[in-house]
């Protein structure tokens, strides 16, 4: 069971990801980089670099257009 | 009672517990008289900004649940075409009442015609099959309604009461049936998830998921498989469904379309009419006997599906056919081509379109094809 | 095996089969997806009692197939004249209409501008992209004057539409605006309308990069969300700025929240009335 002192982990579905990097470039302390490997959709997703940085704020989550990233677990600033 | 007024009571009758309507000539009174009716039984009457929003209402009502109606003339039958044709796609039962009068365009719109008659059948884009009924009195405005809707319902289909000025106009007497006696026919709910999820595109007719109960419904217009899953690129798709929708209505043209034969069995000149013209061809007929003339009338309850086999075998030992229609034939090639290989067929129309035939220049005809 | 796929915290909300949804790489429209489901979540609506009806543009595509509700896809302009009957005929429901700007502002201006005088208890969810997405990028009656579209090579020669201010005027009882950008905005005002009885229209910038990003020059789809955040001005501040200040700009917020009794109430009142009457 995640503790509230957990870091948050970022899950992303590559399979639903369109490349749109709507998520890299809004996260607030920029740790989605876009992958250098093609999807075999020919997109290249997002990966998390540094994801202990995570704050939990699902900025990438809430704007994903196609629900194709989401964080689990606590958002840091937030009380348990 | 008016012709309108017993379409009302006929509704209200059969279910009828939404009615969408704009206003128009000469409908008006189905709509005053639903506007009194409704609310008492519980059912909404609206009076919405036009006529293609009084069709969308009326197919929304319908899948959340409500036998829903709407009424309008020629201006407002040619507006709602692309709805009429969403609820043929989605397989919405609904009724639509035409109350036609002369046209084209605005015309006069208190004088009968029968100029819709092939809108009715096409009057939308696309392949499709539909049904019409032609009422000829306002005891069938009662019947014919109640009927529109028991076939709207068993078929999922939007059913068209394709009336006229006259016979909505008409006053005299209408029997009301009592309700213990009344055959009403509602739609199959499904009974599982199962059940609901193949909800399209059956010819023996999926049961409907009205909304609201979990069935998590896609309706669309697009093309489809029968689960309701868009299918927008495949061309068989959308064969399947113009043959299956089809198939649903003309393959039970003997059960939907009614015929009734009047004096046909010794007659060797027959009229064929439907709708107000019928009331002409009863008295020419009568007044044809009393000359010793050898005449009857094959009288077209249901004008769509066209009930082919049904007029040729009444027409079987007919030797001259006088077709009447006010307009120009717009059922006529569909009685020539069910008419038997040895039958003259002329075409008859009211010496003035718009009026109703004058019943001495019909019995006219029919004396010289008795004596042809 | 759960796959991570049905662990999304909305999985439970969508068709099965239907992700990928058809909308391009950025659209606004899976913006407008998520945060309605957000707001469902959030307000804890059962989906069984949820009906989407949607018209014909990108924006129909939101609820249909995607959301595993009682969808009906209607014909163009038209969502919100079905949506009327939907309602009336089952109050119980939560009815709510997507449509675009073309769909509910040039076909469907009739049925819009009724619906919110009659203060039927349908929300409307309308996303505008300020163009025809759908047919290719044709001119719009959102788009602003002088955009070179499909079918203004020239130049676009007419104003557009202000939907939201359209709606205030025609009665809306609940008119508000928020884009894409502002997703907190868009669901909160979801919520609202959602939880609230009479008519209820969210106008939602909704970025479109492909048909009118390109025309203003910018083809990607961040690049058109920041866009949004620098034309927004908040209603507070708009009420300082002058029509020339405004211009270009768009105003976002709730302008107005009032309430009124809701038609499908009204009629109920009524059939009790006519009941009394009738003996």
């Amino acid at each position: 069971m995640a503790s509230a002192f957990d870091a948050p982990k970022i899950v992303i579905l590559e399979g639903l990801c369109k490349g749109c990097r709507i998520c890299v470039e809004f996260c607030p302390v920029k740790i989605l980089k876009i992958s250098g490997r093609m999807t075999k959709k020919g997109v290249y997703p997002p990966e998390v670099v540094g994801p202990e940085k995570c704050t939990g704020c699902r900025i990438c989550q809430y704007y994903c257009p196609d629900l194709a990233i989401y964080v689990v677990g606590r958002s840091r600033t937030s009380p348990s | 009672m008016q012709g309108n007024e017993a379409c009302a009571l006929g509704a209200v009758a059969a279910g009828c517990r939404f009615f969408a309507f704009y206003p128009i000539t000469p409908a008006g009174e189905i709509a005053e008289k639903m506007s009194q009716l409704l609310p008492k039984a519980r059912g909404v009457y609206i009076q919405m900004e036009d006529e293609i929003a009084a069709i969308g209402s009326v197919i929304g009502a319908s899948w959340a649940g409500l036998k829903a109606m709407t009424a309008t003339s020629g201006p407002g039958f040619s507006l709602m075409q692309e709805n009429i044709g969403y609820a043929v796609m989605t397989e919405t039962p609904c009724v639509i009442v035409d109350v036609q009068r002369a046209g084209p365009s605005t015309g006069i719109v208190s004088a009968p015609m029968q100029g819709d008659v092939v809108q009715a059948r096409h009057g939308s884009h696309g392949e499709y099959a539909i049904i019409a009924l032609a009422p000829s009195s306002a005891q069938d405005m009662l019947s014919m309604t109640i009927r529109a809707f028991n076939l709207s319902e068993q078929y999922r289909t939007p059913v068209i009461v394709l009336a006229d000025e006259t016979v909505a106009h008409m006053r005299e007497e209408v029997v009301i049936p009592e309700e213990e006696s009344l055959r009403i026919v509602s739609r199959k709910i499904p009974s599982s998830q199962e059940e609901a999820a193949r909800a399209f595109l059956s010819p023996s007719v999926a049961p409907m998921p009205v909304f609201g109960r979990g069935f998590s419904a896609h309706v669309t217009g697009s093309s489809h498989d029968e689960y309701g899953k868009r299918e927008a690129s495949a061309p068989e798709a959308i064969d399947k469904i113009v043959r299956t929708i089809s198939e649903k209505i003309e393959s039970h043209t003997a059960e939907i379309s009614e015929t009734e034969e009047v004096l046909l069995d010794d007659a060797r000149v027959a009229l064929v009419a439907y709708g107000s013209c019928v009331r002409t061809a009863e008295y020419v007929v009568k007044r044809a006997r009393e000359k010793g003339i050898h005449v009857g009338l094959l009288r077209l309850k249901g004008l769509w599906p066209f009930p082919s086999r049904a007029v040729s075998e009444a027409l079987a030992s007919i030797r001259q056919v006088i077709v009447l229609e006010n307009n120009l034939g717009q059922l006529l090639p569909e009685i020539e081509r069910a008419a038997p290989a040895g039958t003259e067929t002329t075409f008859l129309p009211p010496e003035t379109i718009a009026t109703l035939h004058r019943p001495d220049y019909v019995l006219q005809h029919v004396v010289e094809a008795a004596n042809k | 095996m759960i796959t991570e796929a049905e662990s999304h915290p909305l999985a439970k909300y969508l068709r099965k089969g239907a992700q990928p949804h058809t909308h391009c790489a950025g659209c606004g429209n899976g913006i407008v997806a998520q945060s309605f489901l957000r707001a469902v979540d959030q307000a804890g609506i059962p989906m069984n009692r949820i009906v989407c009806v949607a018209g014909i543009g990108c924006s129909g595509w939101i609820p249909s197939p995607f959301f595993d509700v009682d969808t009906l896809h209607v014909t163009h302009g038209r969502p919100i004249a079905f949506a009327t009957g939907v309602k009336l005929a089952n109050p119980e429901l939560e009815v709510v209409v997507f449509t675009g700007d073309g769909d509910c502002s040039a076909i469907g201006g009739n049925h819009l501008i009724h619906a919110a005088r009659r203060n039927i208890g349908v929300k409307v969810i309308c996303v505008n992209n300020m163009i025809y997405g759908m047919t290719g990028g044709e001119v719009a009656p959102t788009t602003p004057r002088g955009i070179r579209t499909t079918t203004t090579p020239f130049g676009n020669l007419e104003r557009p539409f202000d939907l939201s201010k359209l709606v205030i005027a025609a009665g809306g009882t609940y008119v508000a605006r928020w884009t894409t950008y502002h997703v907190a905005g868009v669901v909160a005002a979801m919520k609202e309308a959602l939880t609230r009885k009479g008519f209820s229209f969210l106008e939602v910038m909704s970025q479109c990069p492909v048909h009118y990003g390109r025309r203003i020059g910018i083809t990607d789809p961040v690049e058109m969300m920041r866009w949004f955040q620098k034309q927004s001005i908040t209603l507070e501040k708009a009420r300082e700025m002058s029509e020339q200040e405004l211009s270009g700009k768009f105003v976002i917020g709730k302008f107005i929240d009032i309430d009124v009794p809701e038609l499908s109430q009204l009629y109920a009142e009524q059939f009790k009335v006519a009941s009394r009457e009738s003996n």
